[in-house]
C-alpha cells in the first residue's frame, strides 16, 4: 500500500484548501445567479407568451362573434320559440281540466235525473252546486253517483251543504266538494309524452 | 485582535454578491412577475373559456333548421302572442261559442289586465297592493265572457277550448239555470302571452336548448285548431274619428 507522502507545509495546505473553497464558492454562487436568472428570463417568456396566445384568442373571439352575428337571426328566433314554448308549457301545466270535470258534473246529474240550478267552479278549485230532485230516488241516485269511481277521479271531498224539502215540492240541494288539481297534472303529462 | 472581517469579504466578495442579487431579484423582479403571470394566465384561461363557449354556439347555430324554426315560431306566436292583443281573443272565444250554439251575453274586461305596460306603471305609484297581485299574473290576459245555451253545449265549448291553438284557460265558471230552460254562465278565462326578452349581450348567452318536453309542447300546439286567425284592421291613433 502506498504511503502518501506530504510534501507541502501545513499551512500552505490550508492556503490551497482556501482558495479551492473560495473558486467552488464563487462558481456555485455564479450558478445560482444564473438560475435565478434563467428562472426569471424563463417567466419573461411565459408572460410573453401567455401574452401572444391571449391577443391568439382574443382574435378568435372576434372572428367567432361575428361568425354568430351573421347567424343572429336564427339565434333570436330560436330563443324566442324557448322562451314562448317554456311559457305554453307552464300555462298548459296550471290549466284545469275543467272539460274532463265538466263532463263528469253533467253525467253525474244526467244520470240521477236531478234538475240543477247552479254549479259555481271556483278559482280555489270549489265547486258548489244547487239542484233540485223530484223524488227521494233521484236524489238517492245523485248521492251514490257521487261515490262513483269516475266522478271521484275530478272531484273529492263532497259534502251536502243543505238539503231542505217539504211536501208536493222538490228537494232542494247544495252541495260542495273539491276540483282535484293532480289530473291536470297527469292529462298535461299524458298529453305531453304521447 | 485580528481583523477578519477584511479578508473574509474580500475572499467571498462573489458570493456575497450574488446572494445580495439573488434576496433583491426576489422581491423586485420575481414576485412581480409571478403575480403577473398568475394575472396573464387567468384572463387567458377566461378568453379561451369563452372562445369555447361561442364555437360551442356556432356549433349550435349551424345546427339550427332556421325554415323549420321560423315556422315553429310562428305557430308558437299563434299559441302566445307577443303582445296583449285582446281583439283576435274576443273573436275566436266569440268564433269557438258560434261553433258550439252558445250565445256570447256578456264580455267584461280586467282593468288593469288588459292595460298597456305604461298605465301599468302609471298604476303602480297609486294602488300598489292591487297591482302586486296583478303581477303575479302580468303575463296573462284575462277577462269574462258570459254565455247562454246548454250544459252539454259548454261542455263540447270547454273541450274546444283547451284546444284551441292560442291558449286558453278557465279559471272560474258560474253557471245558473234560466226561466226559459237555457243556463247563463260565466267564465273567466286567461289567456298567456310572451314578448321577446331583449336585453345583455345576445351573442355570448349560448344557445337555449330546445327540450324533449318542449318539443312535445310544440307537437301539442301544432295539433290545436287555431280560432283567433283574424285580421283585425289596425286604426290611426291620436285622432278625433279613427274610422276615417
Amino acid at each position: 500500500m502506498a504511503q502518501e507522502i506530504n510534501l507541502v507545509p501545513e499551512i500552505a495546505e490550508e492556503e490551497i484548501k482556501k482558495g479551492v473553497y473560495r473558486r467552488k464558492t464563487n462558481v456555485a454562487a455564479l450558478v445560482s445567479l444564473f438560475i435565478v436568472v434563467a428562472i426569471i428570463l424563463g417567466l419573461f417568456g411565459a408572460q410573453l407568451l401567455l401574452l401572444l396566445l391571449e391577443k391568439k384568442a382574443a382574435s378568435d373571439i372576434e372572428q367567432a362573434k361575428n361568425e354568430i352575428k351573421a347567424q343572429l337571426n336564427k339565434d333570436i328566433t330560436h330563443r324566442a320559440l324557448v322562451e314562448k314554448l317554456t311559457r305554453a308549457q307552464d300555462f298548459l301545466a296550471l290549466r284545469n281540466p275543467y272539460s274532463v270535470g265538466f263532463d263528469r258534473l253533467v253525467k253525474l246529474v244526467t244520470d240521477s235525473g236531478v234538475v240543477l240550478k247552479e254549479v259555481k267552479f271556483g278559482e280555489n278549485g270549489i265547486v258548489a252546486l244547487t239542484a233540485d230532485a223530484a223524488t227521494s230516488t233521484e236524489l238517492s241516485k245523485l248521492i251514490s253517483g257521487l261515490e262513483d269511481a269516475g266522478f271521484s277521479k275530478s272531484f273529492a271531498g263532497a259534502q251536502l251543504t243543505s238539503l231542505t224539502g217539504s211536501v208536493g215540492k222538490p228537494y232542494i240541494m247544495t252541495l260542495d266538494f273539491r276540483f282535484v288539481k293532480q289530473e291536470a297534472g297527469a292529462n298535461q303529462k299524458k298529453s305531453t309524452n304521447p | 485582535m485580528k481583523n477578519i472581517g477584511g479578508p473574509f469579504l474580500k475572499s467571498y466578495f462573489v458570493p456575497i454578491l450574488v446572494l445580495i442579487t439573488i434576496i433583491a431579484l426576489i422581491p423586485l423582479a420575481l414576485g412581480p412577475i409571478v403575480v403577473n403571470l398568475k394575472i396573464k394566465n387567468e384572463q387567458y384561461q377566461e378568453k379561451r373559456g369563452q372562445l369555447s363557449q361561442l364555437n360551442k354556439k356556432i356549433e349550435d347555430l349551424e345546427e339550427i333548421d332556421a325554415d323549420k324554426e321560423n315556422f315553429e315560431l310562428q305557430e308558437a306566436e299563434k299559441a302566445v302572442p307577443s303582445r296583449k292583443e285582446l281583439a283576435p281573443l274576443v273573436i275566436g272565444v266569440g268564433n269557438l261559442a258560434g261553433k258550439n250554439n252558445l250565445l256570447v251575453s256578456e264580455m267584461k274586461l280586467t282593468p288593469g289586465k288588459v292595460a298597456t305596460d305604461s298605465a301599468a306603471a302609471a298604476e303602480k305609484s297609486t294602488k300598489p297592493t292591487e297591482v302586486a297581485t296583478d303581477k303575479e299574473k302580468k303575463d296573462e290576459l284575462s277577462f269574462k265572457v258570459a254565455l247562454v245555451g246548454s250544459l252539454e253545449n259548454l261542455k263540447k265549448f270547454l273541450a274546444d277550448l283547451e284546444e284551441a291553438k292560442q291558449l286558453l284557460g278557465i279559471s272560474s265558471i258560474q253557471g245558473k239555470l234560466q226561466t226559459d230552460g237555457s243556463f247563463r254562465f260565466e267564465l273567466g278565462v286567461s289567456a298567456p302571452f310572451k314578448g321577446i326578452v331583449s336585453g345583455g349581450d345576445a351573442i355570448a348567452k349560448p344557445v337555449p336548448k330546445l327540450s324533449d318536453s318542449l318539443e312535445n309542447t310544440l307537437k301539442q300546439i301544432l295539433k290545436f285548431t287555431s280560432y283567433t286567425n283574424v285580421s283585425v284592421p289596425s286604426v290611426p291613433t291620436g285622432v278625433d274619428n279613427p274610422f276615417q
